[in-house]
């Protein structure tokens, strides 16, 4: 755990409209950010099934990132709303599967944050850092 | 002469119009245009569309950003890339009109385009130009606060290329030359060229600029570094800005502890030549003052204004949620100067209280920026009227016509208005154009269809049942992917999985070139499953539908790996690292499309009529302007006459006649062959979806009811003159509404004659918790209009307006002046401290505390009239039977209170008029056209194709237990009540999943991320 090379990997759940435009945004103005995000594409983040959570961290995921628009401005009225609700449920049930509630995040970053989306991104790899690896990463063998 | 004859009618067949100016009214009407079939150029000034938008992160009244919600088809991207990305729409930027001559469906225009020594087409937006660039001086975007090099982008947030080099401060070095991969930079290149450019109509959108911050010398801008504009501050509090969206004192950098905002800083002054209310600043400040609020909770925040005019629906809440929750203090009146210490750098503000002339020491002074009107240099040779301050003339019953006939105008430009107004206007004028480009067809003698044709297209192919055959195409995107992606050697690899029938390096897959490779290998391998190595999926899937539609195959059956923004971008100069992820993200793009199971898009028929709830001034415009688009229209109103509240005004504050317009909108409703009117008719149901509704209509004169089947529907049912027994009305004859004075003054006016003193009272039962919140946003100038026409009729009369905020807004605040400059008094009351009314006999006595006496003052007037606001109709059956949304005033609820304000959740309904929210008549006919020109959106299309990534539903797996019902926004979820199943109307389907995600037997799916397909792509994924 106290390997210094540790890079955390984060699945992205992105939706469309806002977030997966923003880190559009982030590479189009060369934010740099670190490499261990792999960005999934969502239509929004209210498609966001928990299972999809749970499924990328018993596949070994240090974390995972949801993200969608602000409130007030999901292109699908509420869909955002609908994913707050779910991954709070989500982050409540996680201690039960002995992880840390911040191994998921839930983000709102519109399509003109470039920057915040590079920052997001460095400051989850900085706590996920400090987490050390997923606990369940060596245990589950699919 | 176009359209003299059959061949030149075939060539001009194509319109296409030139939209000059590309802020929010005019990407707005370019989309509306475009969207319609209409060929679009958009001129503008500046190297890249976009206005004043990129300025600001956050707008009022949402706070939030979603002005995407302002293009026609939903959902969308943010204007400035559907600009880009319509089909219809061609962008010319650096291009200004230097001439503009012509008529009516010949105009030609002269364009002076300025090249900015970057070749656009080859920029590939690395930025090592500005990097090497040893030029530094103040960034114009924010007014000084950042620098810049030489080339630079016009604002950060650009995307795609739109680096330009400012010929002025480049030294000519050749660094940025030298360094440029492509050789897109050309340092001699900035020789003015002129292009001319024709058009059928010309609408003009400049918009507005800000006024110079230095216009008021009193307040220090450019002597004390802490005085800053709200230009810098909006900046300031910008996420993308230099302070990361924390406000600064630019002296030293530390955070304020208190920031005063002046507002009205070049609005409402005379002795800078800018009488008018620029209509946003106080809207503006509020918001900015949230922020600050918001995000520096230490920090207080005053705001020094003279009038605090937010006059939108909800915008009264919003004030009161600044003072409120945000504890932002508003203090009314002028600060006559500012000054600083020069050791602390702290400013000295003066006002006027009601302890005399007071001080306040602040760390920062915000100047309010009022707008200034454009510059228009061949208004005068066209014979296009301007004001006197330079804004567009129009017609008060023709908002966004102007003087010369072919030329249209919307936005600022028809004086200063915010975000909201800007796309309604903008989306009315766009109504306009169309109808004129009809009327030209029609005048031509070779009538057919004003709109024009879509092209057919092939059958969708139906491949979601094959055994899959992959095919994969990496783009070396002209070589930047390529050279830091080995693309061969991941080729090599991915063609090794199985189901792949080819892998292959295409050169720009975005260009028609790189797409005919692609139609090429689609034949021959048989390819029912594609995956794209490219940029982002934002920047390939319109030109990939749109190939998709043009061949007959399937538009979900593409995948796009993010190869570029996603992967090279961000971690440069790590091969290693961007080999490994390139690698990663392509295996998951064969895990989904491997899984994909595309299915064929559904599509359903339009009925080409709308139904037109209401006839007054907003059903009766509407009508004619879907009519006049070829559209059939039934019209309904409950009276047993057209013309609705119309018939009760007499005349308006710009003097205009009601009556004139009742006198031309009816009559040519009544003869319009395609309008049919029902009178005394009463809706008794409603049943359909958007395309396909069906209404049920009961007239009084018939026995059985009639069955309408329309495509959609506006609401535009009115609203009404509120009722009030505050201030003794009701008991005494010497007390009228405006209405009721208004009805006087036009009919009996010589019973007025004598009048000597007369009180208004503003805000009654407006603008108060508990009663009515919003703002009626008419009140103050039906008081000024009827003062100014009671002030002709008797001039010794002394009026007195007794006013909470006196809302002249824009270009009305001549009036409020005016009406000062002729003797009438107004004097502010605060709502804890009402005027009081009593009664003795037939006299009336009115007492109220006079803010600038500072003591009481007791008047007897002979009259006393009473501002009594507007409020909506009794709707609740009416949204009960359409099922419709009604906000918390009881005035039909919009989907979006920015960028969709005629718009219900979903297309295919729409509402305008005072059943929206309080309007003037000027006001009305502009949403009347908006809403007309966004059912026309609909109507065009002869059928409603489904969205992509649709969901499907496994009649097996469906339980019928109704939680996708409750999930989906737009009810295109319904169990079938036969079959217990949940079935898709796929008209209604926005394809954004919710459904899918709730549904707890996988019986919902959605089309492209499917749940077995999303599960093998995480899979992939943490291999």
């Amino acid at each position: 755990m106290s390997d210094s090379k540790f890079e955390p990997r984060i699945v992205g759940f992105l939706c469309h409209w806002c977030t997966y435009t923003g880190a559009d945004l982030a590479g189009t103005t060369r934010q740099q950010y670190p490499a261990g995000i792999r960005i999934i594409h969502l239509m929004c983040s209210g498609a966001i099934d928990v299972v999809y959570v749970l499924k990328s961290l018993l596949d070994g995921a240090d974390g995972v990132l949801i993200g969608g628009c602000h409130p007030g401005d999901c292109h699908y009225q509420t869909g955002n709303l609908k994913a707050r609700r779910r991954i709070a449920l989500l982050r409540s049930i996680m201690d039960t599967l002995g992880l840390d509630q911040e191994r998921v995040w839930l983000r709102w970053i519109s399509a003109s944050e470039g920057r915040l989306f590079a920052e997001t991104i460095r400051e989850y790899d900085g706590a996920l850092q400090s987490q050390g690896q997923n606990p369940l990463a060596d245990e589950w063998d699919l | 002469m176009p359209f003299e004859n059959k061949d030149n009618k075939i060539m001009t067949k194509e319109k296409k119009v030139a939209v000059i100016g590309g802020g929010f009214a005019g990407m707005t009407a370019a989309l509306q245009l475009a969207e319609q079939g209409i060929k679009v150029t958009l001129v503008e000034k500046e190297a890249a569309i976009g206005g004043f938008f990129p300025l600001l992160d956050n707008t009022f009244p949402t706070n939030s950003c979603g002005v995407c919600f302002l293009s026609p088809k939903q959902p969308a991207y943010c204007p400035f890339v559907e600009c880009r990305l319509h089909e219809n729409l061609e962008i010319k930027v650096n291009s200004t009109p230097l001439s503009l001559s012509g008529e009516p469906g010949d105009f030609r225009m002269t364009l002076a385009v300025t090249p900015n020594g970057v070749d656009q087409d080859k920029c590939i937006d690395c930025g090592k130009c500005s990097a090497v660039c040893p030029v530094n001086v103040a960034y114009e975007f924010s007014e000084g606060l950042e620098e810049r090099s030489a080339i630079y982008k016009l604002y950060p947030k650009m995307v795609n290329a739109g680096y330009r080099i400012d010929s002025e401060n480049c030294t000519k070095c050749g660094a940025c030359v030298e360094i440029c991969p492509t050789k897109a930079i050309d340092l001699d290149a900035f020789a003015v060229t002129e292009e001319e450019i024709t058009a059928d109509a010309v609408l003009l959108t400049p918009g507005f600029s800000l006024v110079d911050s230095g216009l008021k010398g009193e307040y220090g801008f450019g002597r004390y570094k802490n005085v800053v504009s709200s230009r810098q501050l909006e900046r300031m509090i910008s996420f993308s800005g230099p302070s990361l969206g924390k406000p600064v004192s630019p002296a030293d950098g530390s955070a304020p502890k208190r920031i005063a905002f002046i507002q009205c800083v070049g609005s409402r002054d005379n002795s800078c030549g800018r009488g008018y209310c620029s209509s946003v600043c106080c809207m503006y400040a509020t918001k900015q003052a949230m922020f600050i609020r918001e995000r520096c909770p230490e920090t207080e925040v005053v705001v020094y204004y003279m009038d605090l005019r937010g006059m939108g629906k909800g915008y009264e809440k919003y004030f009161n949620q600044a003072k409120n929750e945000h504890a932002v203090e508003y203090r009314r009146s002028m600060v006559s100067t500012v000054k600083e210490d020069p050791k602390t750098k702290k400013l000295n503000l003066v006002y006027d209280s009601d302890a005399g002339f007071s001080q306040d020491t602040v760390d920062l002074v915000v100047l309010s920026l009022g707008f200034d009107a454009p510059k228009i240099d061949f208004a005068a040779d066209i014979g296009l009227e301007l004001d006197e301050y330079g804004f567009c003339r129009t017609a008060e019953f023709a908002p966004t016509l102007t003087s010369k006939p072919g030329l249209f105008a919307a936005g600022a430009f028809n004086g200063p208005k915010d975000i909201p107004e800007t796309v309604l206007e903008a989306t009315a004028a766009a109504d306009s154009v169309i109808i004129s480009l009809g009327a030209l067809e029609t005048d031509s003698n070779n009538a057919t269809d004003a709109l024009p044709v879509e092209p057919t297209h092939p059958e969708e192919g139906d491949v979601w049942i094959e055994e899959p055959k992959i095919g994969i195409f990496l783009c070396s995107c002209a070589g930047t992917i390529a050279a830091d992606i080995d693309l061969d050697t991941l080729c090599a690899e991915l063609k090794k999985r199985s189901y792949v029938a080819c892998a292959e390096v295409v050169d720009n897959i975005c260009t028609p070139e790189g797409l005919l490779g692609l139609r090429h290998f689609i034949g021959e391998h048989e390819l029912n499953r594609i995956i794209i190595g490219a940029c982002s999926v934002r920047e390939m899937e319109r030109s990939l539908d749109a190939f998709a539609e043009k061949i007959g195959f399937n538009r979900n059956a593409f995948v796009v790996t993010n190869l570029r923004e996603q992967c090279l971008f961000p971690h440069a100069g790590e091969p290693e690292v961007i080999n490994g992820k390139a690698k990663a993200l392509l295996n998951a793009s064969y895990a989904q499309v491997f899984n994909n199971l595309p299915a064929p898009a559904v599509t359903v028929s339009v009925t080409d009529r709308a139904l037109v709830v209401g006839g007054g001034v907003a059903g009766l415009k509407a009508a004619l302007s879907l009519s006049a688009r070829g559209c059939q229209v039934t019209l309904v109103e409950k009276d047993e006459c057209l013309g609705g509240r119309l018939r009760l005004a007499h005349y308006t504050l710009e003097g205009s006649k009601p009556s004139e317009l009742l006198n031309s909108l009816i009559p040519a409703v009544e003869a319009d062959n395609q309008i049919e009117v029902l009178l005394k008719a009463e809706i008794t149901e409603h049943l359909g979806r958007v395309g396909r509704y069906t209404t049920t209509v009961k007239l009084a004169d018939e026995d059985d009811s009639r069955s309408i089947e329309h495509g959609v529907l506006l609401m535009a049912t009115g609203g009404q003159e509120a009722e009030t027994s505050e201030y003794l009305k009701g008991q005494s004859e010497k007390i009228l509404t405006q209405s009721e004075l208004e009805k006087q003054l036009a009919t009996t006016p010589e019973q007025l004659h004598d009048l000597s003193e007369v009180v208004m009272i503003q805000c009654v039962g407006s603008r108060e918790d508990g009663k009515r919140e919003y703002c009626s946003r008419v009140c103050c100038t039906h008081a000024l209009k009827n003062a100014l026409r009671l002030k002709e009729i008797a001039p010794e009369c002394k009026i007195t307006v007794l006013y909470r905020d006196l809302r002249s807004y824009g270009l009305f605040e001549d009036y409020y002046r005016k009406a000062r400059d002729l003797g009438i008094l107004f004097s502010p009351y605060e709502v804890e401290r009402k005027p009081e009314v009593t009664a003795s006999g037939s006299d009336l006595s009115l007492s109220y505390y006079d803010q600038i006496l500072k003591q009481d003052v007791t008047l007897s007037p002979e009259l006393l009239v009473l501002s009594v606001g507007v409020e909506p109709g009794d709707f609740s059956e009416l949204a009960k039977t359409f099922s419709l949304p009604l906000d918390e005033y009881g005035f039909f609820a919009e989907s979006n209170s920015k960028a969709a304000l005629v718009d219900f959740v979903g297309e295919g309904r729409y509402h305008c008029g005072l059943a929206s929210a309080p309007l003037h008549i000027k006001e009305t006919l502009i949403r009347a056209q908006a809403a007309a020109s966004r059912a026309a959106t609909v109507l065009s299309r002869k059928e409603i194709k489904s969205t992509k990534n649709m969901v499907i539903v496994s009649t097996r797996l469906c339980s019928g237990c109704g939680l996708c019902v409750d999930a989906c926004p737009y009810d295109a979820r319904e169990i079938n009540l036969a079959t217990k199943i949940a079935e898709v109307h796929s008209e209604l389907c926005h394809g954004c999943g919710s459904c899918a995600a709730v549904c707890p037997n996988g019986a919902t799916q959605q089309i492209g991320f499917d749940k077995g397909q999303m599960m093998a792509v995480t899979n992939e994924l943490m291999r």
